[in-house]
């Protein structure tokens, strides 16, 4: 049997040598048992995550209406999604409108709300979670709830404009309006960053804050100086996942537009849906997919990039 | 004692093949070979116990006794045969079918109509039934509309057995039209002085802010579907040899322009704002905010049932120059292919689709039956509401379908619908909506065609 110093030795020699060292008894026992506590969920990812995905890659490659094999079409579909399909142009549009002024707003409003609740005001756990209720609502019942809100005719908003002498738009009945009708909708829901950049906020220990009032610094630059840079993982956290989920964005269009008027709200997810749940064109929809995920990975790849230039992590070697 | 731990590299070697399965299952061919020939279908019949499963979709409470008084029937006929029913919602129907078709666990027979007859045809998924029923004494086509199998028969091949159809008319508010010091309508589908004038006149005589707050309380009329006007205005979606639009002749021009008018320029008809704000069309008619609404048979079932309401119904208007139109959605019941036996699913078939089924459909579900004896009986015609149910039945010499043509659903709601939601909105002319559906619909039957 080796001594312990010889192994450590040796896995200093190893390091030295760039090798992965090889793993103790002890080591290799913790790792088994992490893999079989994760394994639930490494399962659940591989057999109904991973192998759909791969599986829809195939499928993009070929003319696929579910009752005939697959025919392999190489990469037709994406010649056809990319220079032949004015609706597929059409549901980039859309989407990327909404994402371009859902995020940044809904960062904004969240970022507010949390920073006011997080203040020692009188009945403050009750409006955090009036805040965060419309967040665990079904966007089903939210949806519906929200058709007659923007109805023009009978809808509160439009009788709320109304008091002040002008009549309304046509909201979700307007091709120009539906689009800002349910970016409008979806900032009902900043509940959820809210309770993300609360927790931030309740981590940012009082010193440094104490230590910026000494030094001189007022409300506003402690909250540049202090709250933000603290915060910015957290941030980078939420513009991640909210950048993600807008790109995902069906179920309102789904509800209350349809993707109308006029393919005014035909957003990626409900152009998917429509060519394999209604036309039943799943290789196309394969390759559309494919679409949305590589623009998600993409943008969401150079959000986490460019972190290394506005994001602190606090205590981190060497890093910014 | 043997080493139990997993190694990493033995774990994900685990994992990938865990993996590579699923995905090769995901990849696997589809089972149920649509090729087999009608003939070939299953063992021949035998005492032995058979399941057999309906598919249907709706669930309404009516919808699933009706359904499961047929599964009885079955097993009453067939003592080693228990049948049931699959009901699901509308939206979900296709879905659920292809995917049990896919898994190889196809239903034993399915409902077809208008939006999924063509669909399955298209896909080659269904059996011919004119074998199964030429080789039948006990059934014949002959005691359905002959109108109902000609429309349905293509290429010699007939798919859906029908069971029920659903004319479309003007439903219409009797005291309404008494309060506009209106004559009830004509029941008859010849009558050239019931047209597009007369049809506006009315309409806009019955059109009426009764408060006086400057917003119009009642609505002459209400069109949830444009496709029928459509028709009877003489034009079409496609055109005749179904290679290309038909929207941009002037027949379709016209007819689509006079809808767009009715709401725009006359103010007869509610914008979908209003409508959203105060239900369907049937809701509206209820309440009496609208006057008339077109809607296949299926309006009578929900308006018998509401107490005190004066309602009756008259035929489609005519169109100036043009033939009557009876726009009809029919429905039945097929056999899809790589069902466990066809033998059993033609037992189950005829069922769905004899003289009692139709009765049913007649009594209880309020639609017109497919067989005419039983339509043209005291079971439909001699119901005492609508006082005039004759006019869906007169409509019969004059039943036009949509097209029949596999991809007319994508082209309806891809390409067609959304640019004519924008004319009926006016946030488009007529013109321009046509001429921006125009080769979307030219592109979806290219690659149909495959042009």
């Amino acid at each position: 049997m080796r001594s312990r110093q010889a192994q450590v030795g040796q896995t200093a020699n190893e390091l030295a040598a760039g090798k992965r060292p090889r793993m103790s008894g002890i080591a290799r026992k913790e790792a088994i048992a992490g893999y079989i506590a994760i394994s639930p969920w490494l399962l659940g990812f591989l057999i109904f995550q991973l192998a759909p995905i791969l599986a829809a890659f195939y499928i993009s490659s070929t003319e696929w209406r579910i009752l005939s094999a697959p025919e392999f079409i190489g990469v037709r579909n994406f010649d056809k999604l990319l220079f032949k399909d004015d609706l597929f142009w059409q549901s980039i549009k859309v989407t990327v409108i909404y994402v371009i002024f859902r995020v940044p707003v809904s960062a904004v409003l969240s970022l507010a709300l949390a920073l006011l609740m997080n203040q020692q005001l009188a009945g403050r756990r009750l409006f955090r979670t009036i805040y965060y209720l419309p967040a665990v609502i079904p966007l089903v019942a939210v949806s519906m709830m929200w058709i007659w809100i923007f109805n023009p005719e009978y809808g509160v908003l439009n009788s709320f404009i109304r008091l002040f002498g002008v009549e309304g738009p046509q909201w979700i009945h307007s091709s120009r309006w539906a689009l800002p009708a349910l970016i409008i909708m979806s900032l009902w829901q900043v509940g959820t960053g809210m309770v993300i950049f609360l927790a931030g906020l309740q981590g940012i220990p009082a010193h440094l804050y104490e230590a910026a009032t000494i030094d001189g610094a007022n409300t506003w630059q402690r909250f540049l100086k202090v709250t933000l840079p603290m915060l910015s993982p957290v941030v980078l956290f939420a513009l991640v996942m909210n950048v993600i989920g807008s790109f995902q964005i069906f179920t309102q269009a789904y509800i209350m537009t349809a993707g109308g008027p006029g393919n005014a709200t035909l957003f990626l997810v409900l152009y998917i849906y429509r060519n394999a749940f209604e036309w039943f064109h799943m290789g196309y929809a394969s390759a559309l997919a494919w679409v949305l995920f590589v623009v998600v990975l993409v943008i969401s790849l150079i959000m986490l990039r460019s972190s290394e230039h506005w994001v602190h992590y606090e205590g981190r070697i060497g890093g910014a | 004692m043997a080493d139990q731990s997993l190694s990493r590299r033995r774990f994900l070697q685990s994992s990938a093949l865990v993996a590579g399965g699923a995905l090769m299952a995901a990849c696997a061919p589809v089972a149920g070979d649509p090729g087999t020939a009608a003939a070939d279908e299953g063992d021949s019949m035998s005492e032995e116990p058979v399941e057999l499963v309906a598919q249907y979709w709706g669930t309404r409470p009516e919808f699933i006794e009706d359904r499961e008084i047929l599964a009885q029937r079955m097993t009453e006929k067939f003592p080693n045969v228990t049948a049931s029913q699959n009901s699901v919602p509308g939206g979900q129907y296709g879905e659920k079918v292809l995917t049990a078709i896919a898994a190889g666990t196809p239903p034993d027979t399915m409902q077809l109509n208008h939006r999924w007859e063509p669909f399955f045809r298209g896909q080659e998924a269904l059996l011919n039934v004119i074998p199964f029923a030429d080789a039948d004494a006990e059934f014949t086509f002959d005691v359905f509309y002959p109108r109902i199998i000609e429309l349905g028969t293509t290429e010699g091949q007939l798919v859906t057995v029908p069971r029920g159809w659903n004319p479309f008319v003007i439903y219409y508010n009797r005291a309404l039209f008494r309060e506009a010091g209106l004559d009830d309508l004509t029941t008859s589908w010849e009558n050239d002085t019931w047209n597009w004038d007369s049809f506006l006149e009315t309409a806009q005589a019955l059109t009426a802010d009764s408060d006086g707050d400057g917003r119009t309380d009642v609505y002459g009329m209400f069109f949830p579907y444009w496709y029928p006007f459509l028709r009877l205005g003489g034009g079409d979606v496609l055109s005749d040899d179904q290679q290309s639009s038909g929207l941009g002749s002037p027949e379709a021009l016209a007819a689509l322009q006079w809808l767009a008018d009715l709401r725009l320029t006359h103010g007869v008809s509610p914008t979908p704002a209003e409508i959203e704000g105060l239900g369907s069309a049937q809701d509206l008619f209820t309440a009496g905010r609208v006057a008339m609404f077109t809607a296949g048979a299926w309006g009578i079932g929900a308006l018998t049932r509401v107490e005190g309401l004066d309602w009756d119904v008259g035929p489609l208007p005519r169109a100036a120059g043009q033939p009557p139109v009876g726009y009809t959605q029919y429905y039945g019941h097929g056999i899809p292919k790589g069902t466990q036996s066809a033998e059993w699913s033609w037992e189950y078939l005829k069922i769905i689709s004899d003289e009692e089924s139709n009765i049913t459909v007649a009594q209880t579900i309020g639609d017109v039956p497919a067989m005419r004896h039983i339509a043209e009986s005291e079971h439909f015609a001699g119901l005492p509401k609508p006082p005039t149910r004759q006019v869906f039945i007169d409509s019969a010499p004059h039943m036009q379908v949509w097209p029949t043509i596999a991809p007319i659903t994508e082209i309806m709601s891809r390409a067609i619908t959304p640019e004519l939601n924008l004319a009926f909105l006016g946030e488009k002319s007529v013109e321009d909506a046509v001429a921006a559906a125009g080769p979307q619909v030219d592109e979806i039957l290219a690659t149909f065609w495959g042009n």
